[in-house]
């Protein structure tokens, strides 16, 4: 794609890039089980899936203005980012995986909070997705680093746009997930229609949400705090 | 008259210290700091941090493959060398800052009389991953470069 005659374009085009790159493969499939999680209301999921790359875009736009108007040092907040937000992850999408499956339970004088918390995760399936998106954002991997760090703030700079490139990018990264989820939700709704049992399937979407957040979330703890070689 | 014995004699006795100083240096050490001093070296580092992912062992893996297949004589006669370092390693940091790190890379620095005098960051690594030739060719092209310049 040349650069120089439509350099938005090439923005977008990073972004899709670094969502179909495998490296950050792993958070892409929690997002994605994330978004589909209320595949009961089609409107939810495609709700859920817009507010999870509207995270995105906040995410790196923020990060993006930080960076070009210098009040971050490039080096170092790639560093810091690639680093300490994957180690922060694992233990997120465990403690979030545990809640949806019901399984975390903590008592506070004599209340017990796992079956609200569970609740409002649940009902966090469209809110939650924006948190989640901006969280996915800034857990930077090498490859996105190059694509956003190397590639994404130089064409920022060079065009003296320093929010809307990094926004389109951002929509970038989050439009394949978005649309794979709803594809998805859409695929797994249409047949659990044709068996009628759509709300078993819901009950079983949630369930297996919870449990590939526990897997991601593992994974990151083993990777990024253990420093594992798993991939 | 007896200065300038005094003279002659701390003259000769210095001509003759001097002498095993210099027969003490090897010819390997010799032609190695003649080389230093006229031609410099080129240092090849790829930098790493603690979480290793299948793309960074490309990367590595390539550059290493890249800089053995054709640059082997510049290898053994120390004109070249290639690194790996971790960065998250704490006496390794301050290369993040040397070398504007901001992910893994591979950064080519030429030295010349035991100083840095250019550095580059072979960015487009990661545009040929997927194209191992073409990787080995950028390598190739890019360390050529530096060798000439110095």
């Amino acid at each position: 794609m040349d650069s120089s005659s439509i350099p938005v374009l090439s923005a977008l085009w990073l972004g899709i890039l670094t969502s179909v790159n495998p490296c950050p493969l792993a958070s892409n499939i929690a997002a994605v089980s994330f978004i589909m999680k209320r595949l009961d209301q089609t409107s939810s999921v495609f709700a859920s899936g817009l507010l999870y790359t509207l995270g995105r875009v906040t995410g790196y736009t923020v990060l993006g203005i930080l960076v070009t108007s210098s009040l971050l040092n490039v080096p170092q907040t790639a560093h810091f980012l690639q680093k300490n937000m994957n180690q922060f992850l694992g233990p997120v999408l465990i403690v979030t995986g545990l809640f949806l499956l019901g399984l975390f339970q903590f008592t506070f004088s004599g209340f017990s909070f796992s079956e609200k918390v569970a609740g409002r995760l649940n009902n966090l399936g469209i809110m939650g997705s924006f948190p989640l998106g901006v969280l996915f954002a800034l857990s930077f991997c090498p490859s996105s680093a190059a694509l956003f760090f190397g590639s994404l703030i130089p064409l920022s700079l060079n065009h003296n746009s320093p929010i809307l490139f990094p926004s389109v990018y951002g929509a970038g990264t989050g439009l394949p997930v978005l649309m794979f989820a709803v594809a998805i939700a859409f695929g797994i709704k249409n047949i659990g229609a044709l068996f009628n049992k759509v709300t078993l399937v819901e009950y079983w979407t949630r369930k297996i949400t919870g449990a590939i957040f526990i897997i991601i979330g593992i994974y990151y703890v083993l990777t990024h705090i253990f420093y594992l070689q798993i991939l | 008259m007896n200065r300038i014995k005094f003279l002659i004699i701390v003259l000769t006795l210095s001509v003759f210290c001097s002498i095993p100083s210099t027969q003490f240096i090897s010819a390997k050490e010799m032609n190695q700091n003649v080389q230093n001093k006229d031609t410099g070296t080129v240092m090849a580092y790829y930098f790493h941090g603690n979480f290793r992912c299948y793309n960074c062992f490309t990367i590595e893996q390539y550059s290493k493959e890249a800089i053995e297949k054709y640059f082997p004589e510049q290898l053994k006669n120390g004109r070249l060398s290639f690194s790996v370092i971790n960065t998250d390693m704490p006496e390794n940091e301050h290369f993040i800052k040397d070398y504007q790190l901001y992910t893994r890379s591979l950064i080519i620095a030429e030295f010349k009389n035991g100083k840095q005098v250019r550095w580059a960051n072979l960015a487009k690594v990661w545009d040929y991953i997927k194209d191992r030739d073409a990787f080995y060719n950028y390598v190739k092209t890019e360390i050529e470069k530096a060798l000439k310049g110095m």
